[in-house]
């Protein structure tokens, strides 16, 4: 298998295409697919595929868009888009029926700043928003991650133990436009790594039935538990199928959550995207000039949020850094937030946020050196730093 | 604060904002820029007298090239949006712009709820056939067998809408079609479409130099309607059933009550309140 320069773009619209045909043997693939900046590439990639069965569907907005993958995935196909910014906010409505009729629909995000003021450029603030609507949640680093991510997501999300829908996130531009070194699947290697999509409700000529009729709370609530409870079988089945991933492209695919430095470090910089790639960057230069002992988290599943792991890597920190490419007006940055609510608890370490790439700037190696210089100077935790302003 | 009565009559220029325009060189949304600034010239509203919303694409951009009130709004929702302005205030001159995506797609259902509701604003749509934002995609007006869009790459296989046959069937009390490559003519129809008193709708053809270059020919096609408008609609449905598409000028213009949220008699909440006291 040879590399190629490809974007982040190129490698979920190639995933979800050998994705698609992967599904020929059952009930084919489809596509609902309506442009926007910066995520066009993908759905434009995904409508060259002729799948030998389903259909790339062009519609007139983000909300049918969704809605027909909602359809498709009812019928037991394999089902994917792609969306970004406020494209997204105009899709949620369905996009929270896609979680609550369990369907397993996977959904490549290119995280861009919500407008108005209109802005294309970078901010995890669209997918954020969506942190409660029991979707899976998982930011990528790089165009490879990218890649095997949108892979392992349909593979997750079809799982029987799980069948939740998926989000795929990348940085608008950062990961979305720039080439990077891929090593790309082959449609052979796909079609042994994900078995055929069986979505046990989907329709059945023999038992027709009605899906989504009005229910009594007694009857939401049991509902609601069981998006909890299979919310929370996700690590463990993410682990499995990582395994099963490694065994098909004899290569590792990025963790859940990714340490690097963290068995010395007394400071712990948490990250998330294209961030993570430059705070290693940092922490290499920081490691070898010897005097800081600096490590970093770097979170790819958001939801559901790895709270066990997280707490086992920060254990023996004095501090914690958190950087965040959003901002939830009032209470900073929302990895942030969570970060302090999965370490709560008696002796957990001084945490403090930072406002890194909001709206698109650019988090560039200096910025994260005054991140690092901020944290390391700091004896208690303040309100988040902002940079940029 | 002088009174618009004694300043000086403001010419097309001055309904122009400093910015410049970042529609490629060519393209046809100049030529509605000036339309719409000759038009409010010609009718002498004053600038703050004006607004202007716009939703999402290229010709959206138009607002902050304006300078008059303006807002960008979201994709496709200019019209909903427009509508309250206007019934907070019913003495501005309400202009709603954008292109055919974002009218006639993703907006497409405030579209024709909007004539149907028929308030006093006038709705010009710069019609190239294609999503230009997003490096041209097929739009609802695009032909079923235009195949050069990625999305598309084997057509649409849908038949185009005729906005001005939508508008009609939707109830649109001034119906108009205009050309870029005549922006005289494309003012004067802006002229009659903001002096009428209801929904009024202009599309204007305007070609897209970058995705569809093929539209450059449009100028050798597009002539006047033959006939004077009319206030029969079966008749405009007729005309514009036999119409290619190609033929400028008002089509249709009809009398009816421009809906005005409010008015009527004042609401009691004092005995509504009482209904619940114990």
């Amino acid at each position: 298998m040879s590399m190629q320069l490809v974007t982040g773009n190129h490698a979920a619209g190639h995933a979800f295409g050998l994705a698609g045909e992967a599904n020929r043997t059952a009930r084919g693939a489809v596509c609902g697919i309506y442009p926007i900046t910066p995520q066009t590439e993908i759905v434009e990639y995904v409508a060259k595929f002729s799948f030998s069965k389903g259909a790339v569907v062009p519609v007139e907005s983000e909300h049918s868009a969704m809605g027909v993958c909602l359809g498709a995935a009812m019928n037991g196909a394999r089902s994917f888009t792609a969306s970004s910014s406020n494209g997204l906010a105009y899709m949620a409505e369905n996009v929270m029926v896609a979680s609550f009729y369990r369907l397993p629909i996977v959904m490549a995000v290119v995280n861009r700043t919500l407008g108005p003021p209109w802005n294309i450029w970078a901010d995890q603030g669209d997918s954020l928003m969506f942190r409660d609507f029991a979707w899976i949640q998982l930011y990528c680093e790089t165009s490879q991650d990218v890649a095997d991510t949108s892979l392992l997501a349909f593979r997750l999300a079809e799982d029987p133990r799980i069948m939740l829908p998926v989000m795929v996130c990348m940085d608008g531009f950062i990961i979305s436009h720039t080439s990077m070194e891929v090593e790309l699947a082959e449609q052979e290697q796909v079609d042994r790594f994900l078995p055929p999509c069986n979505v046990p409700h989907k329709l059945d000529f023999d038992q027709p039935k009605t899906m989504g009729g009005m229910t009594f709370p007694q009857e939401t609530v049991a509902h609601r538990h069981e998006l909890q409870e299979a919310m929370g079988r996700v690590p463990a089945v993410f682990e499995e199928h990582r395994e099963r991933f490694r065994d098909v492209f004899d290569r590792d695919l990025a963790g859940a959550v990714e340490a690097y430095y963290c068995e010395d470090a007394d400071t712990i910089f948490v990250t998330s995207g294209s961030i993570s790639t430059t705070m290693r960057d940092v922490i290499d230069k920081r490691r070898e000039r010897g005097d800081d002992k600096v490590g970093m988290v770097a979170i790819k599943m958001f939801r559901p949020f790895p709270v066990d792991r997280i707490r086992e890597l920060c254990a023996g920190a004095k501090k914690v850094g958190v950087l965040d490419r959003n901002c939830s007006a009032d209470r900073g940055g929302i990895f942030w937030q969570e970060i302090r609510a999965a370490m709560q608890g008696g002796g957990h370490p001084l945490i403090q946020g930072y406002l890194t790439g909001v709206g698109g700037c650019d988090v560039i190696p200096k910025t994260v050196h005054e991140v690092v210089d901020d944290l390391l100077g700091r004896s208690e935790a303040g309100e988040p730093v902002w940079k940029g302003v | 604060m002088a009174l618009a009565a004694d300043r000086p009559p403001l010419k097309a220029r001055d309904y122009k904002s400093d910015i410049k325009p970042v529609w490629c060189p060519g393209c046809g949304d100049f030529a509605v820029l000036s339309a719409i600034t000759k038009a409010l010239a010609f009718l002498e509203r004053p600038r703050e007298e004006v607004a202007m919303i716009t939703g999402i694409g290229c010709s959206s951009r138009i607002a902050a090239y304006t300078r008059v009130y303006g807002f960008h709004g979201v994709h496709g929702r200019a019209l909903a949006l427009a509508g309250g302005l206007k019934a907070a205030r019913p003495d501005l001159t309400v202009l709603v712009a954008g292109g055919d995506g974002d009218g006639l797609s993703i907006g497409g259902n405030h579209f024709i709820h909007a004539c149907r509701r028929n308030m006093d604003m006038t709705y010009i749509v710069m019609d190239n056939e294609v999503y230009g934002m997003t490096k041209g995609q097929a739009s609802p007006t695009t032909d079923a067998d235009w195949d050069r869009s990625k999305l598309t790459p084997r057509g649409t296989g849908i038949r185009p809408f005729n906005p001005a046959a939508l508008a009609l069937t939707a109830g649109a009390t001034f119906i108009a079609r205009g050309f870029t490559g005549d922006p005289n003519g494309l003012a004067k129809i802006l002229v009659s479409a903001i002096e009428h008193r209801g929904f009024s709708f202009v599309q204007a053809l305007s070609p897209c130099k970058t995705f569809r270059p093929e539209q450059m020919e449009w100028k050798k096609h597009v002539r006047g309607f033959a006939q004077p408008p009319t206030h029969i609609g079966a008749l405009a449905a007729e005309r514009l059933h036999a119409d290619d598409g190609m033929s400028t000028g008002v089509i249709y213009q009809t009398d009816y009550p421009a809906f005005q949220p409010g008015g009527g008699e004042p609401g009691d909440p004092g005995q509504f309140e009482a209904e619940f006291r114990i």
